[in-house]
């Protein structure tokens, strides 16, 4: 009941100085509200970047074909590199262990064509390997095999999306689909597979360097490679691909053959860097030291602007003591020991710096939740940054309260009640 | 520099149920001696015995109980708490007794002591809202709430004029009957004559002690 009381009391005083109490309490707010909103921000991050890893697959190892500059071109002449190419996939099985598929694609963008539906989904050449790599099944039919490169047969697998559109009643097995200026049979349906927001607004095979988005399996339409090699034939002898998809049988082992595979490439492309290397473990590794460095950066300016408002606080309650003088030496007279009030003022410290982190607290989630809306940044308000929040908020009551709450304790009861 | 003893060589007895005034020019050390006897300072030397035992030596902590326990403040400025009303400021002391209260008891022994004063009808008014005369009945009925051996009350009707000083005198006349024992303040004869014993100080040392 004493507790209740004294805490009573410390609401009751904190009252009497609305204006004070909340202009004392805006660091503490906005302070906390940042930390919550940029914990939030930062989650969301790490969310999405941890969902576009796992899509890309862990054990995956994507190399990507770069487009050149015209000099660039000319380079890579002079030193005998004719790009990615369908060999360099061969080389690579040969070379190194511990690949269990491997799949080059070739992107070409023709128009496709059933009856009278048209879409723009890319048409990819590859090999029978390519659902394995990206670890999707067959949904109807079957998909590529090896007697269909072989025999360059004019037939096609279906992404679900792609199916959906040309198909929407009927099943699209046995019909015939114009790919360009050719009819393809449809052999094959995939499985319809999970993708990111970004992955669904990619729509052709054109990325961003260094993106690492993967593709939307479920809008491409697959036919063979060598096929692909027909309608869109490449200078030279050796087939150039955009992409080929390596899956790696051990996980653990995956960063090791990601360095023989990167050994082996320069050589093969006589130190031209005309491809890049995407292991998405390597990406999970470097999003999570980015994040690291995110919530240190995070932490300090967290940090600064609680101690900013920490010592706005400090600054109030010892303002506030000293305009109390008199009420501490008419307690102490009273039987208050030393203790009760320090307690006392510590309280109305607490409960101001309480009253803060909760705002902030609101106030951060609301941020979060608009910044969601208006940036269309995932945001995610996790419990341990509210947790984070509320705990450095009653620290800093705690801490910036002790020396005013002091200072009142300390006090001569004889002094303090001739204060006028 | 050579010490300054606002007091030495005082020695009295106090016996309970009296009601003494303590009388002297200012710089006295009327001031000190209440300070001493209502624990709120301590002797350089010599002892001071509260109800038998020897409180010269005790803690801040065990003054501060004993001023919560034993002992009722009365001061010339009132010295209420102005943002709390008529009955919070009685309970103060209750807050900071050892001997934990429910609500419900607390409440009565509030009520209790402002009915002793006769202040029944203005329970949430604020210090601001009262007058003089009320204030001190207040500041009387936060003293007497926790049943204290002695009310030290300095210079009560101070502030007041001398027709609610009677009334207060009056107030503390009758908790003296009730057989509490009541030291005041004062320089003033008129408030000194309802006490039974007058100490009478100069230069820090007793100049009379009579009893009447």
């Amino acid at each position: 009941m004493r507790t209740w009381k004294i805490i009573f009391a410390g609401i009751k005083s904190l009252a009497l100085h609305k204006l004070r109490s909340v202009l004392s309490i805006l660091g503490i707010v906005f302070g906390v509200a940042a930390v919550v909103a940029m914990l939030s921000i930062g989650e969301g991050a790490r969310q999405e970047a941890l969902e576009q890893i796992e899509l890309l697959g862990t054990n995956n190892i994507t190399i990507h074909a770069l487009a050149l500059t015209e000099s660039q071109i000319m380079e890579a002449k002079k030193n005998l590199s004719s790009g990615l190419t369908a060999t360099d996939a061969s080389r690579l099985v040969e070379i190194c262990p511990g690949i269990s598929f491997i799949a080059p694609l070739k992107i070409i963008n023709i128009e496709s064509t059933y009856e009278n539906r048209e879409s723009l989904a890319p048409v990819v050449g590859t090999t029978p390997d390519y659902p394995a790599v990206r670890n999707v099944s067959v949904d109807k039919g079957r998909f590529i095999t090896l007697l269909d490169i072989e025999e360059n047969k004019r037939v096609c697998v279906l992404g679900a999306d792609v199916a959906k559109t040309f198909f929407p009643v009927d099943s699209p097995l046995g019909s015939m689909i114009r790919l360009g200026s050719d009819w393809y049979n449809v052999i094959g349906v995939l499985q319809k597979k999970a993708v990111t927001r970004k992955s669904r607004a990619t729509r052709d095979g054109q990325r961003a360097t260094g993106s690492i988005t993967p593709r939307n399996i479920n809008n491409d339409i697959y036919i063979p490679l060598s096929v692909s090699v027909l309608v869109s034939p490449t200078r030279g002898s050796e087939i150039a691909v955009d992409e080929i998809g390596i899956r790696i049988n051990e996980a653990n082992k995956v960063q090791e053959s990601a360095n023989i595979i990167k050994t082996i490439l320069t050589r093969l492309h006589n130190k031209v860097q005309d491809y890049e290397i995407i292991v998405p473990v390597e990406l999970l590794r470097q999003s999570q030291s980015t994040q690291r460095i995110f919530n240190i950066v995070l932490g300090a300016i967290a940090g600064i602007s609680l101690l900013t408002g920490g010592i706005g606080i400090m600054n109030i309650m010892l303002a506030t003591v000293s305009e109390r003088t008199k009420e501490i030496g008419i307690r102490a007279a009273l039987g208050a020991t030393r203790l009760d009030i320090l307690f006392q003022f510590l309280i109305e410290t607490l409960l101001l710096t309480v009253a803060g982190g909760i705002i902030g607290i609101l106030l951060g989630i609301f941020g979060a939740y608009t910044i969601n809306i208006y940036a269309e940044w995932r945001t995610v308000v996790s419990f341990t940054a509210i947790i984070i929040a509320s705990l450095m908020s009653a620290i800093v009551g705690l801490l910036f309260g002790l020396l005013p709450a002091y200072k009142a304790a300390r006090m001569d009861p004889i002094a303090a009640l001739r204060f006028e | 520099m050579a010490e300054v003893h606002a007091l030495s060589n005082i020695s009295f007895v106090v016996e309970r149920g009296e009601f003494i005034a303590i009388m002297g020019p200012s710089g006295s050390g009327k001031s000190t001696l209440m300070h001493i006897l209502g624990c709120l300072d301590r002797p350089t030397s010599g002892s001071y015995y509260l109800d038998n035992s020897d409180v010269t030596a005790l803690s801040n902590k065990e003054l501060s109980i004993i001023r919560n326990h034993r002992i009722g403040f009365v001061f010339q400025s009132y010295n209420l708490i102005f943002q709390l009303n008529v009955i919070e400021n009685v309970e103060v002391p209750l807050i900071y007794n050892r001997m934990s209260l429910n609500y419900d008891s607390g409440m009565d022994k509030c009520l209790k002591a402002i009915r002793a004063v006769g202040l029944n009808e203005r329970l949430r008014h604020r210090p601001s809202e009262l007058s003089g005369g009320e204030m001190q009945r207040v500041a009387i009925a936060r003293a007497l709430v926790n049943d204290p051996l002695i009310i030290l009350a300095d210079e009560p009707t101070g502030n007041l004029d001398s027709k609610t000083g009677e009334e207060i005198m009056g107030i503390l006349k009758g908790l003296n009957d009730e057989g509490r024992t009541v030291i005041v303040v004062t320089h003033d004869e008129k408030v000194a004559s309802h006490a039974n014993r007058t100490i009478k100080l100069k230069d820090g040392s007793i100049l009379v002690d009579s009893r009447q």
